[in-house]
């Protein structure tokens, strides 16, 4: 399945799109909303907001289409506007303050994990990488995403959130460090018996 | 530097099983129902629009008839009150060129029209207010003014300036009060 960064559409149909044809404004919708949502929900997490931000991310992506100069693969371009609504999200206060309604879950529970691995409930059973994924804080799990598997830099994702490279980087080292805890069990070799 | 060869193995693994995981969800919603939200939202859009004109307009509305009201206000007050209402009182009719019965006619209905509206408006905003409190004493102490000039029997000329402006300050009011009660119909 391409990625939405890897989609392109044909010259023809961005130009009849952008005189309002509703038939190619519909091909392109076809083309490009599941890896859209893809991105906003492995972003974002949640279903229902995730499903809101997409709907803001194509509104937005058809309201601009026109002035869409094909600089960059329109796949990118749809890329950067939901990826730019995902972090708005992310960053606003509303979102934080949610967070700390929540309780200590999301945001801090796993970095006190982290300090006491041992104290982990046994993840043998849940090697899945799904739910690895979903173990992290929604802004850990942003940043891992766009960094292994959207190739943004540490620089880039510090922009998006408004902070700095080093914000970045410590974020993905102590997501790693969390994703490892998940996978080590299954990625060590069974242990030698004595005999 | 601190470089741990098993770290970077570690990390490594982890983003082959990430890049490895399904990168497309199917959509929350298909073409036409994304339609009908996008035709939806473009005509609220619209609607919150022409609001926000109807306001600025309003506003803008007011803002003139205050300042039309400003202007007329200050070169009436001079020459009436200074005692030199000859010298006055031809540039005053030099600079509206309508008929006097159109203008005396016009006052009439508009202090008819002024009679059919509330003494207070629904909603009383500040800045207008003050205008029509303003200009209802203008109103008044040309009455008494020009009752007066009649009982002692003024200069003909003076009293026919003095009722011009009457009529010109019941004219403004009009303006002021159909500004309010246009800024009243809005939310």
């Amino acid at each position: 399945m391409a990625k939405l960064v890897q989609i392109g559409i044909a010259a023809d149909l961005l130009a009849q799109a952008r005189r309002g044809d509703e038939h190619a404004e519909s091909q392109i919708y076809a083309a490009v909303a599941p890896a859209t949502f893809g991105l906003i929900r492995r972003l974002v997490g949640e279903s229902a907001q995730a499903e809101d931000i997409f709907q803001d991310t194509m509104m937005t992506f058809y309201e601009r289409l026109s002035s869409y100069r094909a600089e960059a693969p329109i796949g990118a371009w749809l890329r950067q506007i939901a990826i730019s609504k995902c972090m708005m999200y992310l960053r606003s206060p509303w979102h934080r303050a949610r967070l700390q309604i929540d309780g200590p879950a999301q945001e801090t529970l796993w970095s006190t994990e982290l300090e006491h691995p041992s104290q982990a409930p046994p993840r043998a059973e849940l090697l899945d990488v799904e739910d690895a994924l979903a173990s992290l804080s929604p802004t850990a799990r942003a940043v891992v995403w766009l960094f292994e598997v959207e190739g943004y830099s540490h620089n880039e994702i510090g922009r998006a959130f408004g902070r700095t490279a080093s914000f970045s980087k410590s974020q993905l080292a102590r997501a790693h460090h969390r994703l490892r805890a998940w996978f080590e069990p299954a990625l060590e070799p069974p242990a030698c018996t004595s005999i | 530097m601190h470089f741990d060869l098993e770290d970077s193995r570690s990390a490594m693994e982890i983003a082959q099983r990430l890049k490895a995981l399904p990168t497309q969800s199917a959509p929350p919603m298909n073409w036409r129902e994304f339609r009908r939200r996008q035709l939806l939202r473009r005509s609220r859009a619209r609607s919150e629009q022409r609001r926000q004109f109807a306001l600025v307009a309003a506003v803008a509305l007011v803002m003139v008839g205050t300042f039309s009201l400003w202007r007329y206000l200050l070169p009436i007050a001079d020459p009436l009150a200074g005692g030199a209402p000859a010298a006055a009182a031809p540039v005053m009719l030099r600079s509206v060129p309508i008929a006097w019965d159109d203008a005396a006619m016009r006052s009439v209905a508009a202090e008819r029209w002024l009679a059919a509206q509330p003494a207070e408006p629904v909603i009383v905003r500040v800045g207008t207010r003050a205008a029509v409190t303003n200009l209802e004493d203008r109103i008044a102490w040309a009455d008494d003014t020009l009752s007066s000039m009649r009982a002692e029997g003024g200069e003909a000329e003076r009293a026919r300036a003095l009722q011009y402006e009457r009529d010109r300050l019941v004219s403004s009011l009009a303006q002021v009060r159909y500004a309010e009660t246009l800024a009243a119909d809005l939310p």
